[in-house]
Formats: C-alpha cells, sequence, structure tokens
C-alpha cells in the first residue's frame, strides 16, 4: 500500500460498492436455494441467475462482475452455493461450469448496456435478452464439448427447459428494476452510476447522468456551511433522493450567486 | 439453525486453524467431486460425519434445516432412474427404472450430503471474520490482488446469507399471510415477494456503511495472527490423503 494513503479511511462510495457487492453475492447464494414451480414448465425457478441479472442491473458491470466473481471464489472454494448445494472446482471444470462462468459475461454485458440508460422496460428488457444470450451460447457450447454431443441435444438438455422460467426471470427483473432502479440510483449517486452535474437553477435538466441531485448535492453547492457542517458518516444518513425540492432560502441565494455551476457529490465537499 | 451460519461451541473443530480449516474444506470438497467409487465415498462420508460431531452440531436440527437438499437428492434419483438407459432394475407398466441411473442419482446424492455436511461442519466452526482472516492470509502475498477487501466482502457475505434467509422467511411469511401464494401471476409473485426483501435489506446496508464509515474503516488491515499446531496440520495432511485417495 502507498504509504501516503496508508491509515486514510476508504471512500464512502468505496465502502457502499463493497456491502452492496457482499450483499448481491449473499442474494445469489440464498437464489440458488429458493426455487418456486411454476404451472406453465416442469423445471421450477431457480432464483439465482434472477439476483444475477438484478444484480447487473443495480450495480453496474464493475461492482457485477465484482460480486459474481465473489460467488463463483467463494463456490470454488468449497461452499455449497451453486446451484443444488454443489460446490468445488470440479463444479467449475464440470458440464455445468460454462454456464457459471458465462454468469461473468452476461453480468458485464446487461450492467454496460443499462448503466448509463434509464430503466425503461424495452432498454432493461433487451439488455436481459443479451446477457441472456451470452449466457446460454457459452454454456451450451461447454456443455457440447464436454458431452461431445450434438447441438441439437446440448440445446435440449441446456436451453428448452429453462426457456418459460427464462421469460418469467427477465420479465419479474424488468418489473422490478423499473420499480426500484431509479430509486436506487439516487440513494447511490457517484457509486454506481455518474454523478450528475445538475443546473441547480433547473433541477429537472441534467447532463451525462440519469442520477438525480441529492439532499447534500443541492445544499453543498448553495450553502457551503452545510456542507462544512456536516459529517461524511451524517451525510450518509441523510443522503436519500431530493425529489426536485431545495430549500427556499437556499435556491434563492443558488440563483443569485451562481446559477450556471455544475454540483459535485457532497463526498467530495466533505 | 440456517445452513453457512457460525455457531459458537467449545468444539475440538472450532479451536483449529482458520487458514487449515480453509484448505480442508477446499480439498474435500474437491474429494468428494471427483470421488466416483461406493468405497471412496464411504470414507469421505464417515469424515464428513466425524466432523460433524467434532464441531458438536446437533444433528436434529441440521436435518432440519437441511430439508432442502433432501428434496433435491429424491428428484435428482428419481429423474436419474427414469431417464438413463442400461437394464431396468424393475418396471411398472411402461415405465423402467435403470439400475445405472439409480445408482447414478445414489452417488450424486452421497456426493451432495457429504460437501453439506464437511462444509456445514466448517463453516459452523469458523467465524466470518476467521474465514475472511484465513482468506486475506492466502491472498496476502499475490500482487495486484486487494486480500483486505475481498476478505472483508466473503465477511460481509457470510453475514448477509442468514440475513438475507431470515428476511425471506419473514417476507414470505407475511406474503402467505395476504395470500401471495393464490396468485396466478408468476411474475407478480416473485415481484411481491423480491421487491420488499430487497427494500429491507437495502435498508440495513445504509446502516452498515454508516456504521463502516463512521468507525473509519479502510484496507490497510492489520493481518490476523495465526498459529498452527500439530494438530492442525495433521487435518491439512488427512485432507491431502482423502483427495490422493479420491483421485485413484
Amino acid at each position: 500500500m502507498n504509504p501516503s494513503t496508508a491509515h486514510q479511511p476508504a471512500s464512502a462510495a468505496s465502502i457502499r460498492a463493497l456491502i452492496y457487492c457482499a450483499l448481491f453475492t449473499a442474494l445469489i447464494i440464498v437464489g440458488s436455494y429458493i426455487s418456486i414451480p411454476i404451472p406453465i414448465s416442469p423445471v421450477p425457478i431457480a432464483l439465482a441467475d434472477f439476483f444475477i441479472m438484478l444484480c447487473a442491473l443495480f450495480l453496474g458491470p464493475k461492482y457485477g462482475l465484482a460480486s459474481v466473481a465473489l460467488f463463483i471464489g467463494l463456490g470454488a472454494i468449497g461452499l455449497p452455493v451453486f446451484t443444488g448445494g454443489k460446490a468445488g472446482l470440479a463444479v467449475l471444470v464440470g458440464p455445468t461450469g460454462g454456464f457459471i462462468v458465462g454468469y461473468l459475461f452476461m453480468v458485464v454485458i446487461i450492467g454496460a448496456i443499462t448503466q448509463r440508460r434509464k430503466p425503461t422496460i424495452p432498454v432493461t428488457g433487451l439488455a436481459l435478452l443479451a446477457g441472456n444470450t451470452a449466457l446460454y451460447a457459452f454454456g451450451i457450447a461447454w456443455l457440447k464439448v464436454f458431452l461431445n454431443a450434438p447441438w441439437e441435444a446440448a440445446i435440449a438438455a441446456g436451453l428448452l427447459p429453462f426457456l418459460p422460467g427464462l421469460a418469467i426471470k427477465i420479465a419479474a427483473a424488468c418489473v422490478l428494476a423499473r420499480a426500484m432502479l431509479p430509486n436506487f440510483r439516487k440513494r447511490n449517486e457517484g457509486v454506481f452510476c455518474k454523478q450528475s452535474t445538475t443546473n441547480l437553477a433547473n433541477p429537472q435538466r441534467k447532463t451525462g447522468s440519469v442520477c438525480a441531485p441529492t439532499l447534500e448535492t443541492a445544499c453543498s453547492a448553495t450553502s457551503p456551511s452545510y456542507s462544512n457542517a456536516t459529517s461524511d458518516a451524517a451525510s450518509n444518513v441523510a443522503s436519500v433522493a431530493l425529489p426536485h425540492k431545495i430549500p427556499r432560502n437556499s435556491r434563492d441565494s443558488s440563483n443569485a450567486s451562481h446559477n450556471e455551476t455544475p454540483t459535485t457529490s457532497c463526498q467530495e465537499q466533505v | 439453525m440456517i445452513p453457512l451460519s457460525y455457531q459458537s461451541k467449545p468444539s475440538a473443530l472450532h479451536k483449529r486453524d482458520p487458514r487449515c480449516k480453509l484448505a480442508a474444506l477446499l480439498l474435500l470438497s474437491i474429494a468428494a467431486g471427483v470421488a466416483h467409487h461406493w468405497w471412496q465415498l464411504g470414507i469421505l462420508a464417515t469424515v464428513a460425519f466425524m466432523s460433524l460431531f467434532a464441531a458438536r452440531l446437533p444433528f436434529k436440527q441440521l436435518a432440519q434445516s437441511l430439508w432442502f437438499f433432501g428434496v433435491i437428492i429424491v428428484a435428482v434419483i428419481v429423474s436419474y432412474a427414469l431417464t438413463f438407459g442400461g437394464p431396468a432394475l424393475f418396471s411398472f407398466g411402461n415405465v423402467s427404472v435403470s439400475a445405472e441411473g439409480f445408482e447414478a442419482g445414489l452417488k450424486f446424492g452421497a456426493k451432495l450430503l457429504i460437501i453439506i455436511a464437511i462444509c456445514s461442519a466448517i463453516t459452523a466452526a469458523t467465524s466470518p471474520s476467521d474465514l475472511g482472516g484465513a482468506v486475506t492470509w492466502f491472498l496476502h502475498p499475490l500482487p495486484f490482488v486487494p486480500a483486505a477487501r475481498i476478505g472483508t466482502a466473503i465477511n460481509l457475505t457470510l453475514v448477509f446469507i442468514p440475513m438475507s434467509f431470515t428476511c425471506y422467511t419473514e417476507v414470505h411469511a407475511a406474503a402467505r399471510s395476504r395470500c401471495i401464494d393464490l396468485q396466478k401471476n408468476p411474475i407478480r409473485r416473485i415481484t411481491f415477494l423480491v421487491r420488499p426483501v430487497l427494500e429491507v435489506l437495502f435498508l440495513r446496508v445504509e446502516r452498515m456503511a454508516t456504521a463502516m464509515e463512521a468507525r473509519c474503516y479502510n484496507d490497510d488491515r492489520v493481518l490476523p495472527v495465526y498459529h498452527a499446531a500439530d494438530a492442525d496440520i495433521a487435518l491439512v495432511v488427512l485432507s491431502i490423503g482423502l483427495l490422493a485417495l479420491a483421485l485413484l
């Protein structure tokens, strides 16, 4: 470690990213123990890959990849975290190993497509479709090579039974992303998506990001005393989304002094 | 009792060096994966049973909390027995039960039970911080690997697993009381189940992040100090021996 940075507290954004990565890894593991039977298919819905899709949507490509890599690493060291309670390096080089490695490609593709876009159902659905295409292409190719089977047999074993469940998972992930992702991005501005450069005179107008301004973003730009007074921890407690409401007096002062000043995150200000 | 959760007890396995327990977990899970003869599986099953005994885990509670794996094993045995070819063990009308498939299903079940038993014993006997510390210790010499961060992430993941299970159980019970199970639409069923779980967990993450920031968390962690006794080294040697036996 660089001596100049030693003993420096980690940034709030990196701590938050670390905890969310761990949370989604835990959710993926829990998802592999939960299955929901559906009437239209004999194969129940396992929620592990559903949580991997959500992980990519919420955390983006970088942290989503870290979360899935941690999940695979835990399985590799012997914890029974893979679907059906499997564990160990033998699973990674077994017939289903292609699907496990394919998760890495899936999470990167979904995260890269959706990270800077609004989570509308067409965008999310397209991203999930692309990610799952990569997953199944990789998994089925691996299965074909491993079993030395023809393509038809590999597709029949590795894709067809899962299609009804997959369609339901994609639809549910789209609904959840549309409902939860905007608020999640507001709460974690600057962590999983770029910081907004909001024009305070017109808070609706944003450049370069889909994130909305947070309470500190607005207040720290308008009132220096506020930003100096708040501690890092306290600012995170208060980092709830500001639904385009700024205190009247601070809005007035901002209009008077720095109308066109782009804001930065409160964490930087503090 | 929740799978993969730590149980504080004064057992022989709890006292072992976490690094050796982690190495044993890795070696024995590989051994269970590659074993293909019944005698190999028998030896590994004996070791797995002894490890549960050494960790002083309550067998009844463990069996109750792992009922899900029993369902998987039965489903796999039935599926293998009905789909494999070869000579039939017995048949009912047009349905014949393959002897080869039945044996393959039983072997799958035995392997799964061995892995679950060993893993339950070791994770129940190793606290998340010790497990994270052991991983950090192994990764620390590697260049460009954020060992402390990975150790913390593993530590947090092992904390979140039981928390997520508990949260899911509570939300599921609440949803059932509101007759969500009667919903025919699977998308609504998943959404009604997952959304509140995520909302609750995100709230807990926020609190945890605030607490870590308030305590000035950083990656410049002091490496945990471990001392391997003779019994710890014997545990690793035994695991290597079992892996070698499984590879025969």
